[in-house]
């Protein structure tokens, strides 16, 4: 079964913890926090979470005996780094362990119209993360309506899994995607990857109009607490 | 007859500062403008600040004329000591002169000392004798006795420049400065860095010994400085 037909089944009435992602990326995360959102996740059945690097092998560790998939976000939260870099990253990530690989986009670079740079980036984490999933995230709220279009067909090309909307990093950073936003990126998976919304949800009712505006996935915080 | 921009006065205090082109969202239009008004201006600030993905264009442009300094690992060091050194080698390769790297704030917090010794230990072994290495403890958000510990830590690693802060939201306090000279002396170079942009905060931060200021707001702060010294209310800012 595909990634994406794995998805479709799960959008079911009773699925919800299947299309979430738990997100930690709290900067004072400590071991103990980490411990609890492994416990949570595998308790909840929330089948993947999202660490910093510096916490990927510890959730890895704690993760080894259930099913729940550790995610790194990489480059976080600034993305300011040359390809080179971002896929050395990647492979100290999964040296670390990680199950799946998130990748912040160079915005400026991006917004200088450096496309073929970004192309690059995008080709270098589906070439590093082999068989991982790919998770490549950008600020939607930071780029024009045509740029998303851009973005998601370069990531078609590039082969990437998905597209995080936006990094819900804070303090200073940017404001997730709209409904509208989301909506109009799945609206492209004809010609790029499906879209996970991440943002600081912290109801039921927020996610599933996230879903029905066509996220395939939500990544929030508060993904326990919400299904509490 | 008052002072200018071009005078040794000026150009003196100018140089106390870090000024440069950050956030996520800069470009090479940014960038090439920052740098414009600086070359322009004729100052000769301590150090350049840059992301790393506009480096080697900064590079380009200064030509040489002042140094250049990378932030790693921003703004809370999240990143594992692994990546901080590959970013490291990455500016090594390009000539960069200095860099502040942002010290595990979840290793601070948990007070996990040794890991944060270990990781200064590692970089400065590795890099400081070609790149010169702040570390960065986000003073903001620990306590005094956390501020402390981390500094001894970063001091038993063999590390000796401090940046309070990274900006982010994230200011230092001359409170913050005054904690670590009263129980270090001057062990270490301290860097006051974030929400500094008044010339007020920035004689606090003199008068406790401080040669280096991170600012945005430098070339504001240096007209304030200007204007006081030549309404003839302003004192000399002597720097030693």
């Amino acid at each position: 079964m595909t990634e994406m037909e794995l998805l479709n089944r799960s959008k079911t009435p009773g699925g919800l913890p299947q299309l979430l992602i738990y997100s930690n990326l709290e900067v004072d995360a400590g071991i103990s926090d980490i411990k609890l959102t492994c416990m949570e996740a595998e308790k909840l059945d929330i089948p993947r979470i999202l660490v910093n690097p510096v916490n990927v092998s510890l959730a890895a560790k704690n993760c080894t005996n259930s099913k729940v998939k550790v995610g790194a976000a990489l480059s976080y939260p600034v993305g300011t780094f040359p390809a080179e870099i971002k896929g050395y990253e990647i492979e100290d990530a999964i040296q670390n362990g990680a199950d799946e690989i998130y990748m912040l986009m160079a915005l400026g670079v991006f917004l200088d119209g450096f496309y073929d740079d970004i192309q690059k980036e995008m080709e270098v984490l589906v070439e590093k993360a082999g068989k991982l999933p790919t998770y490549y995230m950008i600020e939607t709220s930071a780029v024009y309506k045509d740029h998303l279009a851009r973005i998601c067909l370069m990531a078609k090309l590039s082969g990437l899994d998905f597209i995080v909307s936006s990094t819900n990093f804070k303090p200073g950073g940017y404001l997730p995607a709209t409904i509208e936003e989301v909506k109009y990126m799945a609206e492209c998976e004809e010609t790029g990857p499906a879209v996970v919304a991440h943002g600081d949800f912290k109801t039921r009712r927020q996610v599933e109009d996230y879903l029905n505006a066509g996220a395939s996935r939500v990544c929030t915080p508060h993904a326990a607490k919400l299904l509490g | 007859m008052g002072i200018s921009r071009e005078s040794k006065e000026v150009k003196d205090f100018a140089a106390l500062f870090h000024y440069g082109t950050l956030g996520i969202d800069k470009t090479t239009r940014h960038l090439r403008q920052d740098i414009a008004r600086v070359l322009e201006s004729g100052f000769t600030f301590k150090a350049y600040n840059v992301e790393m993905t506009l480096a080697v264009l900064t590079k380009e442009l200064l030509n040489g004329r002042m140094r250049i300094h990378i932030p790693i690992s921003y703004p809370l060091g999240n990143m594992t000591t692994r990546k901080k050194q590959l970013d490291l080698v990455y500016c090594q390769k390009i000539g960069i002169d200095e860099s502040c790297v942002c010290l595990n704030y979840g290793a601070i917090v948990s007070h996990q000392y040794e890991l944060i010794e270990r990781e200064v230990r590692a970089l400065t072994d590795e890099f400081e004798t070609e790149i010169e290495l702040a570390f960065v403890i986000q003073a903001a958000l620990l306590n005094d006795i956390e501020i402390v510990d981390v500094s001894k830590a970063i001091g038993y690693g063999g590390g000796s420049r401090i940046k309070l802060n990274t900006g982010y939201g994230w200011g230092t306090s001359p409170e913050e400065v005054g904690l670590l000279r009263r129980v270090f002396g001057y062990t270490f170079d301290l860097h006051p860095s974030g929400n500094i942009t008044s010339l007020q905060q920035v004689k606090q931060f003199l008068s406790l010994g401080v040669t280096n200021i991170h600012s945005l707001a430098a070339f504001e702060i240096i007209d304030e400085y200007i204007a006081e010294r030549n309404a003839g209310f302003g004192e000399f800012v002597r720097i030693d």
